[in-house]
């Protein structure tokens, strides 16, 4: 999806009629009304109550979630939490990518077997997984095992539709030539569908990713002793908004550093953009 | 022939799980506290919904889903048009609405229970933050596909600003909205669901997890079932309408 482009390209109708202060806005200047709207907007969070007169619960302030923080890290309990919900995804996202790929293969790998199977991962794809979470608690308990198992059960269906995306989209001439050349089964697929279908594996890895975070935080809601999701939910039961808001604000720094991460690996290896269109659910 | 094979097998698929299941189940060949026979789940989820205790919580759902569906499309119209409409002003504030795509957002659950109690109105104002920055996102992706060659050739021709954005700007941006609207149902089911587990009194979500607590393995099942049925209405309901109205479309997203 292309969504950053030149913005001296794109076609502006009713430009007239914009306000002026939008009109200013410098083109060249771009990166400087965004760090300006950053600190307008930390700003605002941080003398909210003062500003607009709302009680510093509601939105709590970034000084209290800072203190907060120091609290929990002075107390030593603040990485474990953060490690507890890296090795829950981490586990959840290894076990899904290990079973979805393998079912990818498996089920994009003959006509017949597609044909077979598709409905059945239509309506794996459809069914809110999440939902099973509490299912996941009668049958694994309130340990690692059931946060590893929600958050394995929303990449699980995930790795298995993209690989087989990339699977069936692999090119048809290039395997009819091999084998006309004499490769046997094996090299085909080592030489010919692995390669062909890793910017599936590569753009379904970055939907897992994502998604098994969700997971494990999903899961540490329901039932757990630590973890970011147990700081979220424990700040909502204690009415302490700023653990909620800490929580949230660790979430989205996991989230930002990996998606960094991806991105600069794909731009490493030169993985090319997938063209998929399959709407994955959680 | 082939065609014939492949329903029976999967007619065949479907019935050897659920007998399988019912006899390992009565058989305690697997353990029924975990895995409680279909027929039961099936005659209690019939039970319930003619007497009506399951159906209320099913409409619950449904009425929470739709709801906060329909306000996050709207509102993530508005948005996206708005910003569509201003180039520079997207430009600047981009990133951040890409960051708040990028949150785990099912996690916001319990900030909008600190902010809305449990009531309805939490799930719905999570819906809405659900399905709204993902409408923003594929609008803006939308406009963003526009072929400029056109509104130029419009503009040559004579035509008003706002015939080019009924006649050239919404029809290209269409199977994007429609794109981002079929992943908005998806989402709209997660958020409700999850917000019934966090905090609730009601709702399919909630009978699922009060299940689990009361080691109903059973009432567990039985609100699977009732969610499973939901989005699969709901999801494939869009599925059938992106491919009777958007079959024209040509190019792929995402």
């Amino acid at each position: 999806m292309r969504l950053f482009y030149h913005v001296e390209q794109q076609k502006c109708l009713w430009e007239a009629t914009l306000p002026s202060f939008i009109k200013r806005i410098d083109p060249q200047f771009i990166l400087g009304w965004r760090v300006i709207l950053a600190l307008v907007v930390l700003l605002l969070w941080e003398y909210n109550p003062e500003i607009l007169g709302i009680n510093a619960f509601w939105l709590s302030r970034p000084s209290l979630v800072l203190e907060a923080a120091g609290m929990l890290h002075s107390e030593g309990s603040l990485l474990p939490h953060v490690w507890v919900t890296l090795l829950e995804t981490a586990l959840g996202l290894g076990l899904g990518c290990f079973v979805g790929i393998a079912l990818g293969i498996f089920f994009g790998s003959s006509r017949l077997l597609r044909e077979i199977f598709e409905p059945f991962l239509l309506v794996a794809n459809a069914f809110p997984k999440i939902a099973m979470a509490p299912l996941f608690l009668i049958w694994f308990g309130i340990g690692l095992e059931m946060k590893v198992a929600v958050a394995f059960s929303l990449v699980v269906v995930v790795m298995i539709l993209s690989t087989y995306s990339g699977v069936i989209l692999v090119r048809q001439e290039l395997v009819n030539n091999a084998r006309l050349m004499g490769a046997n089964q094996l090299q085909i697929f080592f030489k010919i569908v692995l390669p062909s279908i890793v910017p599936w594996l590569f753009a379904g890895l970055k939907i897992s990713i994502a998604f098994a975070l969700v997971g494990a935080v999903l899961g540490e809601f329901i039932a757990a002793q630590n973890g970011i999701g147990f700081l979220i939910d424990d700040g909502m039961a204690n009415f302490e908004s700023a653990l909620v808001f800490l929580g949230l604000v660790l979430l989205l720094i996991i989230v930002w550093l990996i998606n960094s991460f991806m991105e600069a690996v794909g731009r490493w290896f030169r993985i090319e953009e997938t063209t998929n269109t399959a709407a994955y659910n959680t | 022939m082939r065609n014939l094979f492949v329903r029976s097998t999967q007619v065949f698929l479907i019935v050897a799980f659920f007998v399988g299941w019912e006899w390992g189940a009565r058989t305690k060949f697997i353990n029924p506290e975990w895995f409680s026979p279909p027929f039961g789940v099936f005659m209690r989820l019939y039970d319930e919904t003619v007497n009506g205790s399951f159906l209320v919580h099913f409409w619950v759902t449904s009425l929470e889903t739709i709801t906060g569906f329909i306000a996050g499309v709207i509102g993530g119209l508005a948005l996206g048009i708005a910003l569509g409409m201003m180039p520079r002003v997207r430009e600047v504030v981009m990133p951040y609405l890409m960051a708040i795509y990028g949150i785990p957002r099912p996690a916001l659950a319990p900030i909008f229970v600190l902010w809305f109690g449990i009531g309805l109105f939490s799930k719905i104002a999570l819906i809405f933050s659900l399905v709204y920055f993902l409408i923003v996102i594929y609008v803006i992706a939308g406009y963003a596909a526009v072929n400029p060659k056109l509104i130029d050739l419009s503009k040559i021709s004579g035509a008003k600003n706002h015939q080019i954005m009924t006649k050239i700007i919404i029809p290209s941006m269409l199977p994007y909205i429609f794109a981002g609207m079929k992943l908005g149902v998806g989402l709209a089911i997660i958020g409700a669901v999850v917000g019934e587990i966090i905090a609730s009194d009601s709702g399919m979500g909630y009978y699922v997890f009060q299940s689990s607590q009361l080691a109903d393995t059973e009432g567990i099942y039985v609100g699977l079932a009732g969610l499973g049925v939901f989005s699969l209405v709901l999801v494939l309901g869009m599925e059938w309408i992106d491919r009777h109205f958007f079959h024209w479309r040509t190019d792929t997203i995402v």
